[in-house]
């Protein structure tokens, strides 16, 4: 795969993880979600196989269908053209994110130097950068759909990171065990949220 | 494959059986009976394996094999290692058999089993800080019974999901971080990388302090019953976890410091528990504390290992789990006689004219987790008190004041369950309901229980010495 594609790449999903840290709109984030998935896919091909690759991404699609099923069937959930002013919460989620992203880059050659010399500064830029967003998501919100984004992105964020280090079947079985039940858990908290609300 | 192996009997066969009860989930009661079958049974059988695993039945010989192979990966159970293995399931089967009669989550049992198999194979998995990611799929499972019924997931439980989850990297990274540096010398960076990155991620799956806050909010919010059992599991598996960890990694026991921050750390964690606990007004934020002291000691005893910190662990896993299992059964059975009675102190003033045995009964476990004399945890509390006062005496004063915090909160509990307020009547002597002779038996079982523990330790308590046998390099004469 060419350079210009892998760039594009871990451009893309950094984007995908600031708009789920900046806005608030399901459709949107769920959408932002799977995007996030196809372009792990992606930068994850540096280091394994296609076959292997696929692994991710169709647990990350899966994972993203299902948290898409629980919203479309508690009803709540907006269309994606649907246009809302930005709030002022999330300009100021806005000049995070991109304070984030250039901490991800900035910090990644240090971290290739210092820690991680078999990753390249790429691999690096996009693993930190959603390990960075999925930290902040967690720290900052208590809703739950927002709740389970921030984890998948931290835990893909971690995966990518890994994925340059080590390889196991196992781990990668485990992987998946986790991602999976962290999208049945973000689907059990999302009912619940619902529930209570129409109680 | 050969399936004559110890990770299929107590690993394999309740994950299957877990499967399988999922199925008649809704009868709850067959659901308890199997469980409980199944969780004393394994622990049984278990406790009375042959250690070199030669069976023999009915006149045949069966050789099971440790190992079960799986992806190039294996899964090892060896015959020193069941005793932790049964310690575990009678933990399930206590749980299980003693909370049948308490309106917990009709999935308690399914998850309670799973919970129990999931726990041995983090214990057994090869190599074995992949047992990080089976810690992050416990807490999971763990979220849906710590979630309150009818109730959105609570901040407690949300703050749960995500420290635990941001401990799962700092495990898998120190692993791969280490390979293959036994061999470098101590002073190396990666080393001390890899300590760092290993024991940030035992404090925040251990939630010593100051990492505890979530959990008041959690216990605040959750069963007892539940709240109980989940965090017993935990502190009894990632305590084992870390011996293991600390008997395989020659590199991070012989570090300069190590032992010793992990006392500190444990006598803080004390103390902070201690503390916290004298300012409590609500018995059942109280379960928090209860388990972050504990967690402190198990530390302390860990940081103590060369002075018997080993044997004083091995010792108070029972009566902790006892302690745990009165306090819990005691407390849920309160909610259950009186709904209204919200675990706050004004709702608890003089419940002791209305329910004498189950007030008696909620001293009698603190008590015992104080560590009082023939009570069941002070065998393991003396152990601890004695090894860390003849190491520094910087610790005695510090442990003294915890001790105090919680006896403070003890005595506190008294004046409020022997007093009556006369102005205004408190809810528990106005409403209907008695104890009845069952549930008076069963408060008096759990309470000479604890005094027999705490009278003969070397009856009771000196079969768990057995949990530290395969930590044959941390403690070479065990």
């Amino acid at each position: 795969m060419s350079e210009t594609l892998r760039i594009v790449s871990a451009a893309l999903l950094l984007l995908a993880a600031a708009i789920n840290l900046v806005r608030r709109q399901w459709a949107l984030n769920i959408l932002a979600l799977g995007l996030q998935y196809v372009c792990v896919f992606l930068v994850i091909l540096e280091v394994r196989s296609p076959l292997l690759a696929a692994i991710k991404l169709i647990v990350g699609l899966m994972v993203t269908l299902m948290l898409y099923m629980t919203l479309v069937s508690s009803g709540l959930i907006e269309s994606l053209l649907v246009r809302r002013r930005l709030s002022s919460g999330e300009v100021f989620r806005g000049t995070i994110a991109l304070l984030l992203v250039l901490i991800s880059i900035l910090l990644s050659p240090v971290l290739q130097q210092s820690a991680f010399p078999q990753s390249s500064q790429l691999l690096l830029t996009a693993s930190v950068g959603l390990i960075m967003f999925g930290l902040f998501q967690m720290g900052t919100i208590t809703e739950p759909l927002y709740l389970v984004i921030g984890l998948l992105t931290f835990l893909s964020g971690f995966e990518l990171l890994y994925a340059s280090l080590e390889f196991s079947r196992v781990l990668e079985a485990l992987f998946t065990a986790v991602n999976l039940s962290l999208a049945l858990i973000g689907c059990f908290f999302i009912v619940k949220d619902v529930e209570s609300r129409s109680a | 494959m050969n399936l004559l192996t110890t990770p299929t009997i107590w690993i394999f066969l309740p994950v299957l059986f877990s499967l399988l009860l999922i199925l008649v989930h809704r009868l709850h009661k067959l659901s308890v009976w199997i469980v409980c079958t199944i969780s004393l049974l394994l622990a049984v059988v278990a406790m009375i394996f042959p250690q070199n695993l030669d069976l023999r039945l009915f006149g045949r010989n069966f050789l099971f094999d440790d190992t079960f192979l799986i992806l190039n990966r294996a899964l090892i159970i060896t015959g020193t290692e069941l005793k932790t293995v049964a310690m575990l399931y009678l933990f399930s089967f206590l749980w299980n058999i003693a909370g049948m009669r308490f309106s917990v989550s009709r999935w308690f049992p399914t998850i309670s089993l799973t919970i129990t198999a999931l726990w041995v194979s983090a214990l057994a998995v090869e190599p074995f800080l992949y047992a990080a990611l089976i810690v992050e799929l416990i807490v999971l499972i763990s979220v849906v019974l710590l979630t309150p019924r009818g109730e959105q997931a609570g901040s407690g439980v949300m703050r749960y999901l995500v420290l635990q989850t941001i401990a799962l990297p700092f495990i898998l990274l120190s692993g791969w971080m280490v390979t293959g540096i036994e061999s470098a010398p101590s002073a190396s960076t990666l080393i001390l990388r890899g300590a760092v990155l290993i024991l940030i991620g035992f404090s925040l799956w251990l939630a010593v302090f100051p990492l505890h806050t979530w959990l008041p909010m959690l216990a605040d919010k959750t069963h007892p019953w539940v709240f109980s059992f989940v965090f017993l599991m935990q502190q009894s598996g990632l305590s084992i976890f870390l011996l293991k960890v600390l008997d395989q990694f020659a590199w991070l026991r012989n570090l300069n410091g190590v032992f010793p921050a992990m006392q500190w750390v444990g006598v803080l964690t004390v103390l902070a528990g201690g503390v916290l606990a004298s300012m409590q007004t609500k018995v059942n934020r109280i379960l928090a504390y209860l388990i972050l002291i504990e967690t402190g000691y198990s530390v302390l005893a860990i940081g103590l290992i060369s002075q018997g910190g080993g044997e004083a662990l091995a010792l108070s896993f029972l009566p902790r789990a006892l302690a745990y299992l009165q306090y819990a059964y005691t407390l849920s059975s309160i909610q259950q006689i009186a709904p209204e009675i919200d675990g706050g102190f004004p709702s608890l003033r003089g419940l002791f004219t209305r329910l004498p045995f189950h007030s008696m009964s909620l001293i009698i476990s603190l008590l015992s987790l104080l560590g009082l004399p023939a009570l069941g945890l002070f065998p393991a509390r003396r152990m601890l008190w004695n090894s860390g006062a003849g190491l520094t005496l910087h610790y005695t004063p510090l442990l003294g004041l915890a001790v105090a915090g919680m006896a403070l909160f003890i005595l506190r509990l008294m004046d409020t369950l022997l007093t009556t307020d006369p102005n205004a009547p408190s809810p528990t002597l106005t409403a209907q309901g008695e104890e009845s002779i069952w549930q008076i038996l069963v408060l008096c079982f759990f309470t000479l229980l604890s005094l027999l523990v705490g009278i003969f330790p070397q009856v009771f308590l000196n079969p768990f010495l057995g949990i530290l046998e395969p930590f044959i390099h941390l403690l070479p004469s065990s």
